[in-house]
């Protein structure tokens, strides 16, 4: 896996206007900034993921800020209403300018 | 024969008398080693031995708004809006521990979930993260992974669409610390 890649998990078919769990892990080192690195003795800088957007049917449903507390590998987990079949996106938003992006299409029949 | 015992002896006792002299000396300038070093372990230990502090304050504002923390038994209409969140006893690794926060009460477009911001006032920086939620997720629910220092109280802030905020608040014990 490289870095910044997004695994979504997505149930396959869905009946329209179910609630759904989506599940999304990403890789990602997430540095705190605080951690020194014990061969060198310099501090390893910061380099975390600020902001994650998902959009449903190009709408914005929930944004996500992230301080130093979260994890490595932020993994994600929320519910969503299927009402249409639509594409469900991931934007996220890196501290070195670096923008993570992943499409997944909802079968809502 | 005898001669050769006695000059065989002699050089024995010498070997034996110079072992000795050279395991003392090393035996003394280990003491000596371990009396240079006794301090430092001394002091170490004193600050490994030192209690730890747990910050048991309760968030009072955030962002203006105040925080309502319910002591008590609730009542049915506010059991629905205080937030619950899922945490393990002992947390092993401090690096990754797994919380979930659910709302019970349903979204509906007059009032709705808006806010979740997750704190940790024993870590050097408080807000661990904010999640914003729309009426288009149905299910007022979040689950991630966080990092913990030491053993603290994790505390989640439910903001609603009419501007209330509630808390709630569980105790993680961390073996390892990871921040």
């Amino acid at each position: 896996m490289k870095i910044g890649e997004i695994l979504v998990r997505v149930p396959h078919k869905v009946k329209k206007g179910r609630i759904i769990k989506i599940l999304s892990l990403t890789k990602h080192p997430m540095d705190t900034g605080l951690v020194k690195n014990p061969k060198t003795g310099k501090k390893i800088p910061k380099w975390i993921i600020y902001k994650v957007d998902i959009f449903y049917d190009k709408r914005l449903i929930t944004t996500c800020h992230y301080g130093i507390g979260i994890s490595a590998n932020p993994f994600l987990s929320f519910y969503i209403k299927a009402d249409k079949k639509a594409p469900l996106e991931f934007v996220m938003y890196d501290t070195k300018g670096n923008i993570y992006k992943k499409t997944v299409m909802i079968n809502a029949v | 024969m005898k001669k050769e015992k006695t000059e065989n002896f002699i050089p024995r006792r010498d070997f034996i008398g110079k072992t000795i002299k050279i395991a003392v000396s090393a035996l003394i300038a280990d003491g000596l080693i371990g009396t240079a070093l006794k301090p430092a372990d001394a002091e170490s230990k004193k600050i490994s031995l030192k209690p730890i502090k747990i910050k048991k304050a309760y968030i009072k504002e955030i962002n203006g708004k105040k925080v309502i923390w319910i002591t008590g038994t609730p009542t049915p209409e506010q059991k629905l809006l205080i937030p619950k969140l899922r945490l393990p006893l002992i947390a092993q690794d401090g690096a990754m521990v797994p919380l979930t926060m659910e709302v019970k009460l349903p979204m509906s477009q007059q009032k709705y979930l808006k806010t979740f911001y997750v704190c940790d006032l024993n870590n050097p920086r408080h807000l661990v993260g904010s999640f914003t939620l729309t009426p288009a997720n149905g299910r007022g629910y979040i689950s991630t992974r966080i990092k913990l220092l030491q053993q603290s109280y994790v505390q989640v802030l439910a903001e609603y669409s009419d501007g209330t905020v509630y808390g709630g608040r569980e105790l993680v014990k961390v073996t390892v610390g990871g921040c």
